[in-house]
């Protein structure tokens, strides 16, 4: 098992950054400049079936997804927390199963909670 | 970094990065092929032999449309939009380890762009930031369909990838590493994960299919509702752009659904195909052939995965939003946890008790 | 230790015990819990210094004292709260929750041996905060002070990070003790200075000391009554126990530097909130400034740093805590009772004429104002006695001077609602207090009125 790890270990990520970079900047320039451009008023509404636009786009949305996307932030950071763990796993033994375990049931509690709360209640 | 392996990992990504969009335009041909055989129709056969210049044609009828920029919309982040979601598309496949060690002026290099100590994690934040170039296309075309596109897909994203990290959990408990590298070399022979994890195995193939905007999961380009969802907008090669960027996460996913549940380049009989090859080239060149084998192999996996995605896209009907929200939250995170607990029990019960028995 | 982990987990119960059909449960088992932690609290109580979790958290009588004030306080104000019921948008278990977690919070900068654990502490406390201010959703005021809490509480609590993280450059260390040990080395770097200013900017936000008190009486008067004595209470009596532990234990050895910053925010936490107190309308909002003054009079104690200073910040908390949530204990009935006739609610004239059907409701708030005065016979004098005597102590007597100065023009605004109630004509009807509102009005009195008599009952305990 490789336990060697240098900074300079990564430095083929730049490489294939600056390889997918110069192909989406290339071809973004090259189909750019070899199609045909039109403009025209009604040609550059945004497409709503063929009928007038009615004001702007950005409108307010159901607040669901912003419930949605808080809960994310929360149960992500609770996922990021078992990794650490996950890795240490066997060397912890029972004492670090334990204590994921209670860790995961306060989890569990919040999960109750906000179905209880309603806040996954999309049928509505 | 020496100079040696620094080419050597360069021609290694550079191949790796033809052979990706080389995957991803044919895979637009096959999902055709796909949908005919499996609608019990042709598919495309018009242009070459059985229809295989077909992508070809459409990257250049891509090329030489119109690209298009609505009046209202936010010109820089209009562009920026796919162009975020290929990059980041580009960018998840330099963890994975496409093959063993490959053996040149007595170095030996991986067959992976890099051997990184966290390249879950690597692979976890790429994916995850590719919910920012539909957000971003979506929002700044300022178009009704496109933002709410953009947000179910931004919605649905973040919604699986809770499960998604959690059914990994378990893989991590079994391996005691974060390193994709060194999962794929535990997995030595037939020893594969998803003997271990199956239950695991559904939920994260569950979350890559709803990663992936793919069906049962294409909400945010469902046409029925949405015209075109977040890429309604979008034409020439931006358009482009986001449906490659959709076809290589399909193949990068797969990738790493091989890497972590099939074993990757590993399959049974390995050391006595490495041992005979050895016997007929010598150490270096059998090695090298081995390795290659093991890359062919890995290949062939990552594009059954493809072919799965597929055949479930013309099999199984679109997800309700709330079905799709209710599987996510209340189905596939108690159900990752429960195989987190799972798992943990029987490493610590009866890995040990399985263990003393077979001594 | 225990009240942590007993209202971390109850806390939570209280949160499912919202899903129960009858809400009436939540208060009887809100208070239940609050009486287990306390006696939970005081389990550990003489049995020296313990250090928890690899020197997170040290328990000792100080500390668990300081625990106990927080605990009756929140005991006295949970029990004041049976209004939540009556309004439909409340949401009784989830208030009742986090005041439940925010304690947890203030016991952690209670007894925090680690710089992480009073970061920690501070935010579970203030986040709490900020949902309380920002509970009344239909009220702009209250959504307002909320934003402005949160905005600006986030930008302090910033600073003390960066704070913290200078101290850990200088000293490669998180905890007290190895602060102190550097500190000990002689010649210090300058990024230790650095560090104890941020941490000093960040903290003093916290208990509103001028000039960082701006948010001050603009989230007291837009929050919810209840929630404005939680807050004017223990976050401060947290706070300073905070601050005195932190400036006690480690900073004692650069004294001659930090002593100085502290007496200019003193002085100028003294002269803001006593003078603007007086041209204050707002009964709330005076009692806002109010809470900026007596934060000035506990900061006396810490400038000077004397043996004594410990349990004069003790007993100034108590007297203070208590007094103030019988001024608002009284502004709570009266301002529902004017709401109700549409009159002005939280102003001066509210109380015009309070003292002539009302006279328990008149007598608690005159004792409260006393306190809050400094009388004598009452504990808030004893409180400013004690803090006063550190500082002559140490000899800084122009501080001394001022800080009397200002507790003679405070007598001014204090004495304007005792005037109010007693002397002016006014028509407020007798307001139906609920007889276990009545028993904590009466015990905080009581309390008020035993100390003042005899603060030796308090300061012997420590």
């Amino acid at each position: 098992m490789n336990t060697n790890y240098l900074p300079s270990g990564f430095l083929p990520i730049v490489v294939q950054f600056v390889l997918a970079l110069g192909f989406i900047v290339v071809t973004m320039i090259v189909t750019h400049n070899i199609g045909p451009s039109r403009k025209g008023k009604v040609k550059d509404d945004p497409f709503e079936c063929g009928i007038e636009v009615v004001g702007d786009a950005r409108t307010p949305i159901s607040v669901k997804y912003f419930l949605v996307a808080i809960l994310f932030v929360l149960f992500d950071v609770e996922v990021i927390f078992m990794y650490p763990w996950a890795v240490n796993f066997k060397k912890l033994g029972m004492f670090g199963f334990v204590e994921m375990v209670l860790f995961m049931s306060l989890l569990l509690a919040g999960f109750y909670y906000i179905i209880r709360k309603g806040v996954l209640k999309w049928e509505e | 970094m020496e100079l040696v392996p620094f080419i050597i990992k360069s021609i290694i990504i550079l191949v790796i990065f033809g052979l990706t969009l080389l995957i991803a335009m044919y895979s637009t041909y096959g999902e055709r092929k796909v949908a005919g055989f499996i609608q019990d129709r042709l598919g495309p056969d018009r242009a070459g032999p059985w229809g295989l210049l077909q992508p070809l044609a459409d990257a250049g009828k891509m090329f030489f449309k119109e690209d298009f920029i609505p009046a209202q919309a936010n010109k820089w982040l209009f562009i920026a939009g796919p162009c975020v979601a290929m990059l980041t598309a580009l960018m998840a496949s330099a963890v994975i380890p496409f093959g063993d060690t490959i053996i040149y002026d007595g170095v030996e290099v991986a067959v992976q762009a890099v051997e990184a100590n966290v390249g879950i994690l690597y692979i976890f934040g790429i994916v995850s930031l590719g919910v920012y170039g539909l957000m971003i296309g979506g929002w700044a075309s300022n178009n009704k369909f496109s933002l709410l596109g953009a947000i179910r897909a931004a919605s649905q994203n973040i919604s699986y990838e809770v499960a998604m990290g959690m059914s990994i959990v378990a893989i991590i408990m079994i391996s005691e590493s974060l390193s994709i590298g060194d999962i794929v070399a535990q997995q030595h022979g037939g020893n594969w994960n998803i003997w271990y994890q199956p239950l695991g195995f559904i939920i994260f193939l569950t979350c890559a299919f709803a990663e992936c905007n793919r069906t049962p999961f294409d909400l945010p380009e469902c046409e029925t509702e949405l015209v075109g969802g977040y890429h309604t907008e979008y034409s020439s090669m931006k358009l482009g752009f986001y449906l490659f960027a959709e076809y290589i996460n399909m193949f990068v996913s797969s990738a790493v659904i091989s890497a972590l549940y099939f074993g990757g380049y590993n399959y049974p009989g390995m050391d006595w195909v490495a041992g005979a090859l050895t016997d007929a080239f010598g150490t270096v060149a059998g090695h090298n052939v081995a390795t290659l084998i093991g890359t062919a192999v890995f290949f062939g996996k990552s594009l059954f995965g493809v072919f799965f995605y597929m055949w479930v896209r013309w099999t199984l009907p679109r997800f309700r939003y709330d079905q799709l929200m209710n599987l996510g939250w209340k189905a596939l995170i108690p159900l990752a946890m429960f195989n987190i607990v799972v798992t943990g029990l029987a490493v610590i019960f009866i890995e040990p008790a399985l263990t003393a028995m077979l001594k | 230790m225990y009240p942590i982990i007993l209202l971390s987990f109850l806390g939570i119960v209280v949160l499912f015990l919202g899903f129960a059909k009858s809400k009436a449960i939540l208060l009887p088992a809100t208070l239940l819990f609050l009486a287990v932690a306390l006696v939970g609290n005081f389990v550990e109580w003489n049995q020296g210094t313990i250090i928890y979790f690899y020197n997170m958290l040290a328990v000792n009588n100080l500390t668990l004292a300081f625990n106990g004030i927080v605990l009756v306080s929140a005991f006295m104000i949970v029990a004041m709260t049976r209004g939540f019921q009556d309004d439909d948008e409340a949401q009784p278990a989830e208030y009742y929750a986090i005041m439940l977690f925010s304690l947890v919070g203030a016991f952690m900068m209670i007894g925090f041996e680690n710089l992480i654990m009073l970061f920690l502490g501070l935010e579970i406390l203030s986040v709490a905060m900020y949902v309380l201010t920002g509970s009344d959703k239909r009220n702009l005021r209250s959504n307002e002070a909320a934003l402005k809490y949160f905005l600006m509480g986030a930008f302090a609590t910033g600073i003390l990070l960066f704070g913290i993280a200078l101290l850990y450059g200088a000293t490669g260390s998180f905890t007290l003790t190895g602060i102190q040990a550097y500190i000990g080395q002689g010649n210090p770097s300058y990024l230790l200075y650095g560090g104890l200013l941020l941490v000093l900017i960040g903290m003093l936000f916290k208990v509103s000391a001028a000039p960082f008190h701006f948010w001050t009486p603009d989230v007291y008067e837009g929050a919810p009554t209840i929630f404005t004595a939680f807050m004017a209470t223990i976050v401060k009596t947290a706070g300073f126990a905070a601050l005195f532990r932190l400036l006690s234990h480690s900073f004692t050895g650069i004294y001659d530097y930090w002593w100085i910053t502290l007496a200019v925010i003193t002085v100028l936490t003294l002269l803001v909130g006593n003078i603007i107190a007086v041209y204050q309308d707002s009964f709330k909002r005076m009692l806002a400034y109010s809470s900026i003054s007596h934060a000035g009079y506990l900061l006396i104690a810490l400038t000077a740093m004397t043996p004594q200073t410990e349990n004069s910040i003790l007993f100034y908390s108590m007297a203070y805590s208590v007094a103030t949530i019988c001024a608002f204990g009284v502004l709570i009935p009266l301002a529902r009772e004017k709401a109700m006739t549409g009159k002005p609610r939280e102003t001066y004239e509210a109380f015009n004429g309070l003292a002539r059907n009302n006279p328990l409701l008149a007598f608690v708030l005159t004792v409260s104002m006393l306190s809050l005065a400094g009388i004598p016979l009452t504990a808030g004098f004893w409180g400013k006695f004690f803090v006063f005597g550190s500082a002559a102590e140490r000899g800084i007597i122009w501080l001394l001077v001022v800080a009397i100065l200002m507790s003679a023009v405070g007598i001014y605004y204090y004495f304007r609602v005792i005037m109010a109630a007693y002397m002016k004509e006014g028509d407020t009807a007798e307001i139906r207090v609920a007889p276990f509102y009545k028993i904590v009005l009466v015990t905080a009195t009581i309390i008020t009125l035993l100390f003042g008599i005899a603060p030796g009952l308090f300061t012997g305990l420590v």
